[in-house]
């Protein structure tokens, strides 16, 4: 068989991004996945279900406050998951449907298999029936994805200790859940549960919820969550998770506390699909946290081999992932790759909702200071019909108030708005700009005005102050 | 639902006597197969299950009342299905080891036992079909864990997908005695053959169970244009089903090499088209095939 230009293993979004960039260039690219559908668990237990659960416990939670208390919305508690996510399997469908039009409009080649390296530039793919077939490849993209970390200390039965991947197979809605972790799946799912009235416990042995983002933020996240049937126990490692037979599990922490809850979900980080992969044929090895290295294009130590997405670690979102997929393939193939997506967004679909970009205000006063912009909600006339006032915007600035470093937002919206901030800062806009640009009214992107001139405002005192 | 290729309407097995087929014909017409309802014990533990109240005592005191069920629990409990580090002997050590899920599907499988999988005159036929049935049940269970979907869901799916099978002989019985015509069980196997999963789907659709469960035994033998089976379900009972008949007549024997039969069953059984539609691999299969002698001594202890 003549050999491919590109042989990419996985068919997720780091994957998809790889295979079309590669044809799109003129290249002869192979896409292998284990999977019948393109889309990885991004689209079978990933972000796509998930996010359809949230769409319901939104529409749930925006009637009740909409209605302002006229109309009591109470779930049934017969009330099955499945018939939250009654659209479900049409979204996934279409989802996939997507995928797989785009992959043949581009002339994808596509093998369905377990794929592992036989030599440096060759894998072996076997069909899920047993046949095999090796491809040769002159450049090789893994992209294989990410599973739930299971530890020792937490059997995951998937019937009362369940993971990622098996939460959304729960026929009813449990009436307690224990979240194990503090990371983004893990205060996603406990957003979403706790606004369906579950009561939700997150358990995380740092002190606060998504340490990764500006407190000020994750807070607001907190504070949510405590509003609705929720808390979250910081500080705390699980020693044991046991189920007790009759109808809850107990989870004991390190300090000997123990939280009985119906169902867990353990949501203790990922783990990269690599072990199947034959690495080691390839000249390849993945680091302590079973990772695979790579620079920022995405090249490993093997000069032929890339990695991208889940399996070359944080941050491990969907669109970081088909970015780093479509760098890859930029470097193989000589093609000039654009530097501006340096700057991307992170978005985190809590309830509710947190994104940020650039650089956010601990680290900016970390180097070197920072002017910070706030906008509350509150403020907005947008935020108070839609009845969501709980919400804030931060625009941080460079030490003189005029260039924008980074913006945070928490409130409805916010992955959305983030965008704005984004190409304020690619475009290189001083705050000013916000503030001279007219925005629509009533809207939440008003709140880039607002803290422009908050920002604005405290330059302006900071002046004064150094003129008198 | 989705619709299949189905076979076209057969009519009623032309070797059953005239007053029979009429008398048949008119209950398949009028869906008139019916599941016993639930035993109360079943319907107690039910309740107990979706509340947050219930207490292992009150449990242990449900399984008491009902000999047949306090049996099975403490042979369950006791069986390789359940690993037990030591010999249980107390019904509340027994019914903390399963938990209460376990429980109430050991009450599900009691009653289909004794209610419906019970027919004096067929009664070697239908124990044979209740094994085959629970042995499905708990292979579709590690089906749907490899899978990640519901793994309650898919018990039922596999205990009850044959379910129309009994109810048939059931009927077939009643009728032999209200026309007083020989039925031969050449005719009897021809109409359960024909109907059980029409019957199935119709009965199950009574016994307010998950509404898939309905849906997968009126479909269990259905298959699309492609050679697929209409549904992820249908395809994982269809599977579940091959390692069960797999599992209950090959069965391992320690230091014994297996039988050329068994040997040319495997083979079959991993040939199995549902497999690729399920997407399990051959770890997947060996992992569901190294369940075949826990599986059996389960079924051993309740059957």
């Amino acid at each position: 068989m003549k050999p491919f230009d590109v042989v990419v293993l996985g068919a997720g979004p780091a994957g998809q991004k790889a295979a079309i960039c590669a044809q799109k260039a003129g290249a002869r690219a192979l896409l292998v996945d284990e999977e019948q559908r393109p889309g990885g668990a991004c689209v079978r237990h990933g972000t796509i279900p998930s996010k359809t659960l949230r769409e319901t416990a939104l529409a749930l939670t925006a009637f009740r406050r909409l209605s302002g208390g006229a109309v009591a919305v109470a779930l049934d508690s017969e009330v099955t998951l499945h018939s939250l996510m009654s659209r479900l399997d049409q979204v996934i469908s279409a989802h996939e449907t997507f995928i797989d039009e785009q992959l043949r409009r581009n002339q994808v080649e596509r093998w369905h298999g377990r794929a592992r390296f036989v030599s440096p530039h060759s894998v072996e793919v076997r069909g899920v029936d047993g046949t095999r077939r090796v491809a040769e490849g002159r450049f090789v993209v893994i992209a294989t994805g990410s599973r739930p970390r299971n530890p020792p200390e937490v059997q995951v039965d998937h019937e009362h200790v369940l993971d990622s991947d098996s939460i959304l197979s729960l026929t009813y809605l449990p009436k307690s859940l224990a979240v194990l972790g503090g990371g983004v799946i893990a205060c996603e799912y406990a957003s979403i549960f706790a606004s369906l009235g579950v009561e939700v416990t997150v358990i995380d042995r740092a002190p606060r919820p998504l340490g990764f983002l500006d407190p000020e933020l994750t807070d607001c996240f907190t504070r949510a969550l405590e509003e609705a049937v929720g808390r979250f126990v910081g500080g705390s490692k699980p020693t044991s998770v046991v189920f007790d037979g009759l109808s809850s599990v107990t989870t004991t922490l390190e300090n000997g506390v123990k939280i009985e809850t119906e169902k867990v979900l353990c949501a203790l980080g990922r783990v990269a699909n690599v072990e199947a992969l034959d690495l080691a044929v390839a000249g390849l090895s993945t680091n302590a946290r079973g990772l695979i290295e790579a620079d920022a294009h995405c090249r490993t130590k093997v000069p032929h081999i890339y990695a991208a997405g889940d399996v070359i670690g944080p941050p491990s979102l969907a669109s970081t992932s088909m970015e780093q997929g479509r760098r890859a393939i930029c470097d193989a193939l000589g093609l000039p790759s654009s530097t501006s997506a340096t700057l991307i967004p992170a978005g985190v679909y809590t309830i509710p909702e947190i994104a940020s970009v650039g650089i956010d205000e601990p680290e900016a006063r970390k180097k070197g200071g920072c002017v910070v912009g706030r906008a509350r909600f509150s403020e907005l006339a947008r935020a108070q019909i839609a009845a969501t006032p709980e919400g804030l915007l931060k625009l941080v600035t460079d030490a003189e108030g005029r260039r924008i470093l980074g913006v945070q937002v928490v409130g409805t919206g916010a992955a959305e708005l983030v965008h704005i901030g984004q190409v304020a800062i690619l475009a290189g806009w001083p705050v000013d700009e916000l503030v001279e640009q007219i925005f629509n009214f009533p809207t939440l992107a008003e709140a880039y005005r607002v803290a422009a001139l908050d920002v604005i405002k405290q330059r302006s005192r900071a002046l004064v102050a150094a003129a008198g | 639902m989705i619709a299949a290729e189905r076979k076209p309407e057969m009519p009623v097995p032309a070797k059953l006597p005239s007053a029979v087929t009429e008398r048949f014909a008119a209950d398949l017409a009028a869906k008139s197969f019916e599941l016993p309802l639930l035993p109360d014990v079943a319907t107690q533990i039910l309740a107990a299950v979706r509340d947050p109240n219930a207490d292992l005592r009150t449990l242990a005191d449900l399984v008491r009342r009902d000999a047949a069920l306090t049996s099975h629990v403490l042979r369950l409990a006791n069986s390789a299905l359940y690993s037990p580090t030591v010999r249980i002997g107390s019904l509340q050590q027994a019914v903390s080891r399963l938990g209460l899920k376990a429980l109430f599907e050991i009450a599900v499988v009691i009653s289909c036992q004794t209610r419906v999988f019970s027919v004096p005159r067929y009664a070697e036929r239908v124990r044979g079909i209740f094994r085959r049935c629970l042995a499905s049940a708990f292979f579709a269970q590690e089906i749907a864990r490899q899978r990640r979907w519901n793994v309650e869901e898919a018990f039922l799916c596999g205990l009850l997908h044959e379910v129309g099978r009994p109810l048939i002989l059931s009927r077939m019985v009643e009728l032999h005695t209200a026309c007083g015509a020989p039925i031969s069980d050449e005719a009897v196997d021809a109409a359960a053959d024909a109907y059980h999963a029409k019957v199935a789907g119709d009965a199950l659709s009574a016994w307010a169970l998950p509404a898939k469960v309905a849906e997968t035994a009126s479909m269990h033998h259905d298959q699309l244009a492609d050679g697929t089976a209409p549904t992820k379900e249908v395809a994982m009972v269809q599977v579940a089903g091959a390692l069960a008949q797999l599992a209950l007549e090959h069965p391992i024997v320690e230091h014994k090499a297996p039988s050329a039969a068994a040997v040319a069953a495997e083979l079959a059984l991993r040939a199995h088209p549902a497999l690729a539609q399920l997407n399990l691999y051959v770890e997947e299969v060996d992992r569901l095939l190294a369940r075949r002698t826990s599986i059996r001594e389960a079924v051993e202890g309740v059957s």
